[in-house]
């Protein structure tokens, strides 16, 4: 067997040996065990569903809660010759979806959101396939405790016991013990088997700068980006900004190639931008974290946080898009006291506010709604909740049955206890929020190893490194001697030359040249 | 670019038609009003010219002539060309946007583009042998008609990159070499990855609706000549098969102009397709623009027909409403349009 999967590594992959902890999660999945696994970002996790999928034969479902990684994974497996995956999501256009639920058993992988996999209609067309693994991507989204807390996450349990139990992967790179715990229970699978391994990358260099204002950012930004020519990213919270700064840098730094990337900009403008910074084009992409799930690009140098994340876990998840083949590379967040609001404003963004609640609560009771989806449709037209905001409430009508399946069941009773009911529970989530905040706060604020600080929360241990640790380790930036970025030629030729060259004639110049000789 | 479109679309409708009409004309909207305008204005030339437009966009170019002393206020969903707004549109070279021409290639265009872009990326890369690579356009039916054409016999991604490359060069002379500058920039390769829309924007120093209408001018010319001669474009010609498909009515019209044919009438061709009367008028309506044999005796009586069309000629205007006035009560708005539509060519004159 293990010459098998050596073997088709490299035959469906390319790659000539696994990478930490691939292979032991691989050969236990094989062997039909249920697995959690944890593994740091940059590792190649799909690899260890991707490749039983491909070997067993019959069909693997992964549950994966982002539509811009499963739609980046499909077509990176197309890239590489595997044609029989596919996506399904709600963004799929209903003549195509048609298409690909009555040719279901055609596919071997197939990528799934939580919310589709609650459609009834999918989910009897799933049943009756040869499902020989169920993979959940992103597996901390089924705790509370996790950071992306995803409530339609928890219903997957259900959906695994009508499958015919097949053997359950579940993955995650960012989940300390409590969200582990979690998910095994969630799963009611205590028998798991856990695969953790340590999340701390010793590569990533860890630095802060203390930033009083928007100028003394910028002006830092532009002397430290001025220095080398490397592939970077810089991450905002907010797309103006991105875009403001990116025209900037563009004016200050000559002969960089520059670019913004955010949630805002159509499909095929993304994919440009995307393959550019992959082509290594682009030097630097101003992104907003829509920018960088399922990016495959394994020499990013740089990382710099122009805003705070809100959590740990997404730094720690942003910050492993750096150096995933192994070489030197460097995270630097920069600090204005200022910017704590940000975080904080969005979180009343995430959360609906308990006023708009209990008169949502009201409403409900005065405007007599027959099913869940008028519900739904006087939500958005009057825009009481945003996506986010509604799915937790939604989640909390279902639990509290005042939505089931087919029918609702509104009673003043009901309504009043869950008036009360949701008030604690937003409460509750904005104080765990704001917990978190606190977290990474304290890591800034950081006075001594900020490796050591960073994953405490994650892992007993962590690899102490010599040199290039952290700034309060006493890292030098100017010892820092990176590969620059080659230059992209044929920029600075007329149209006519560079069409030739894009269109590979330059053999004919050639030949011209010489006869011309 | 842009701008000088939306003056001169201004200047031809006059205060006729209000601004909304040149929106759905630039929007290529495929209602019998539109097409009515766009035959009456002569404003074929922009018809589909950008369908990606949005609403807000448009009002905020309209606003922004409004303020620099081009156009009259908008306010009132009517503007007119100030002096200055003439001096613009005379002053400018308008050979820029006389290529153009939305009426004919419209519906080519976009397919005709995710074709060519696609076709080069997988044809650079398939030279290379480099058979890994992520598409750029992600539209099926391109990529199906890619695959078809790799498949056929005789294909060889070295003549097709040739033969792309002197053929565009060719074209390209007669251009700007600003506009073929941008063009190029847009292509994706193996050598590079085009351009976002935002980014040439950006270099070229030029609003995000210019890069859109010059490199769909580019197209534009590349039909031209494809039309003029698709021998001597063998290539290009070969990437726009069967998109010249006839498209002067939409496809609903085209189904009720079958039925009518056969002789049904609008009852019937109306219950028979689940769509309301009126719906199929303004299909006779976009029918009697293309085909003026179409039997309207059963629609309106002879009297009738010459009285409508004395009341046209009378109107100064030619609009709806004014023309209504000189007429009985009995007579419809429908009735005025079929008329308009039958004798469109003589009017224009």
């Amino acid at each position: 067997m293990k010459q098998t999967i050596e073997y088709q590594l490299e035959n469906i992959f390319g790659h000539t040996s696994f990478k930490l902890g691939q292979k032991e999660i691989i050969e236990d999945v094989i062997n039909g065990k249920d697995v959690l696994g944890i593994l740091p970002t940059g590792s190649g996790k799909s690899v260890c569903f991707q490749l039983p999928g491909l070997i067993f034969g019959g069909t693997t479902i992964i549950v994966s809660p982002l539509l811009s990684l499963m739609v980046d994974q499909v077509k990176q497996l197309k890239a590489s010759g595997i044609k029989d995956v596919v996506a399904i999501n709600s963004m799929l256009d209903p003549v195509k979806r048609a298409q690909v639920l009555e040719n279901l058993y055609k596919y071997r992988l197939i990528y799934i959101s939580p919310e589709m996999l609650q459609n009834e209609f999918i989910l009897k067309r799933l049943i009756k396939l040869n499902i020989k693994l169920f993979v959940i991507d992103e597996a901390h989204c089924i705790s509370q405790w996790g950071h992306e807390f995803r409530p339609d996450y928890l219903k997957i349990k259900d959906i695994i016991n009508q499958l015919d139990q097949p053997p359950v992967l579940a993955l995650s790179a960012t989940a300390t013990e409590e969200v582990q715990n979690d998910i095994l229970a969630i799963l009611d699978r205590p028998n798991m088997k856990k695969h953790i391994y340590p999340i701390d990358r010793k590569n990533i260099s860890l630095v802060v700068e203390d930033l009083p204002d928007r100028k003394a950012k910028i002006d830092y930004l532009i002397a430290l980006l001025k220095q080398r020519k490397i592939p970077t990213m810089i991450y905002f919270s907010s797309r103006k900004e991105a875009e403001q700064i990116t025209l900037i840098l563009r004016e200050q730094l000559d002969n960089f190639s520059i670019a913004y990337y955010h949630g805002g900009l159509e499909q095929d403008e993304r994919l440009l931008i995307q393959q550019q910074f992959m082509k290594n084009q682009l030097d630097i992409i101003c992104c907003t974290s829509a920018f960088g799930m399922g990016i495959n690009k394994s020499d990013i140098r740089l990382i710099i946080h122009y805003h705070l994340p809100t959590q740990l876990e997404s730094f720690i998840q942003e910050i492993g898009r750096a150096g995933r083949d192994g070489e030197q590379c460097i995270s630097i967040v920069l600090y204005s006291k200022n910017d704590v609001q940000i975080p904080r404003n969005l979180f009343h963004s995430e959360l609906p506010s308990t006023d708009i609640t209990s008169g949502f609560i009201n409403s409900l009771e005065n405007l007599q709604f027959n099913t869940t989806n008028e519900i739904e449709k006087y939500v958005y037209d009057f825009q009481i909740f945003n996506e986010t905001q509604w799915r937790f409430i939604r989640y909390h009508l279902e639990d509290f049955l005042i939505i089931q399946k087919d029918k609702l069941d509104i009673s003043s009773e009901k309504l009043v206890q869950f008036d009360r009911f949701i008030k604690v529970k937003i409460e509750e989530r904005l104080k765990y929020k704001h917990h978190k905040l606190n977290d990474l706060i304290e890591w800034v604020d950081h006075s001594r190893c900020r490796r050591e600080k960073l994953y405490q929360h994650f892992q007993s241990n962590y690899s102490q490194v010599e040199e290039f640790c952290c700034d309060n380790c006493g890292l030098a930036l100017e010892e820092w001697h990176p590969k620059e970025n080659n230059k992209f030629d044929g920029t600075s030729l007329g149209w006519k030359e560079r069409l030739r060259w894009v269109l590979l004639q330059e053999k004919n110049n050639e030949s011209n040249a010489e006869r011309n000789h | 670019m842009f701008q000088l479109i939306l003056l001169s679309c201004f200047a031809k409708i006059k205060q006729d038609r209000s601004i909304s009409s040149v929106y759905h004309i630039l929007k290529g909207k495929k209602s019998a009003q539109t097409i009515q305008d766009m035959r009456l204005y002569d404003l074929g030339s922009y018809f589909g010219i950008y369908k990606s437009l949005n609403r807000a966009e448009f009002d905020e170019e309209v606003r922004y002539l409004n303020k620099v002393g081009a156009i009259s206020n908008p306010t009132d969903n009517f503007v007119y060309l100030t002096n200055k707004g003439k001096d613009i549109l005379n002053s400018k070279n308008q050979l820029d946007i006389d290529i153009l021409n939305g009426q004919a290639f419209e519906h080519i265009a976009p397919l005709f583009e995710k074709r060519f872009m696609l076709a080069i990326q997988v044809a650079s890369h398939l030279r290379l042998n480099k058979l890994s690579f992520i598409p750029i356009v992600e539209d099926e039916t391109a990529q199906k008609w890619i695959k078809e054409m790799m498949i056929s016999k005789g294909f060889s991604a070295n003549l097709f990159l040739s033969h792309l490359y002197d053929e565009l060069l060719e074209i390209g002379e007669s251009l700007s070499n600003y506009w073929m500058e941008i063009f190029v920039d847009r292509i994706t390769s193996d050598k590079q990855v085009g351009q976002s829309i935002q980014q040439l924007s950006i270099n070229y120093n030029k609003s995000n609706h210019d890069i859109h209408l010059i490199l769909t001018a580019v197209f534009h010319y590349i039909f031209t000549k494809i039309e003029k001669d698709k021998y001597q474009y063998k290539l290009l010609a070969y990437i726009s098969d069967g998109l010249w498909i006839d498209n002067s009515l939409t496809i609903s019209a085209r189904k009720t102009y079958e039925y009518v044919q056969q002789g049904y009438t609008i009852e019937t061709i109306a219950k028979q397709r689940n769509l309301k009367a009126n719906t199929i008028y303004d299909h006779l309506i976009e029918i009697a623009y293309v085909d003026k044999t179409i039997k309207w005796q059963t629609l309106l009586p002879d009297a009738n027909y010459f009285k409508i069309l004395e009341a046209i000629k009378k109107s100064n205007t030619g609009k709806l409403k004014d023309i209504k006035q000189l007429l009985p009560e009995s007579i419809s708005y429908f009735q005025i349009r079929l008329v308009i539509a039958l004798n469109n060519e003589k009017m224009m004159g």
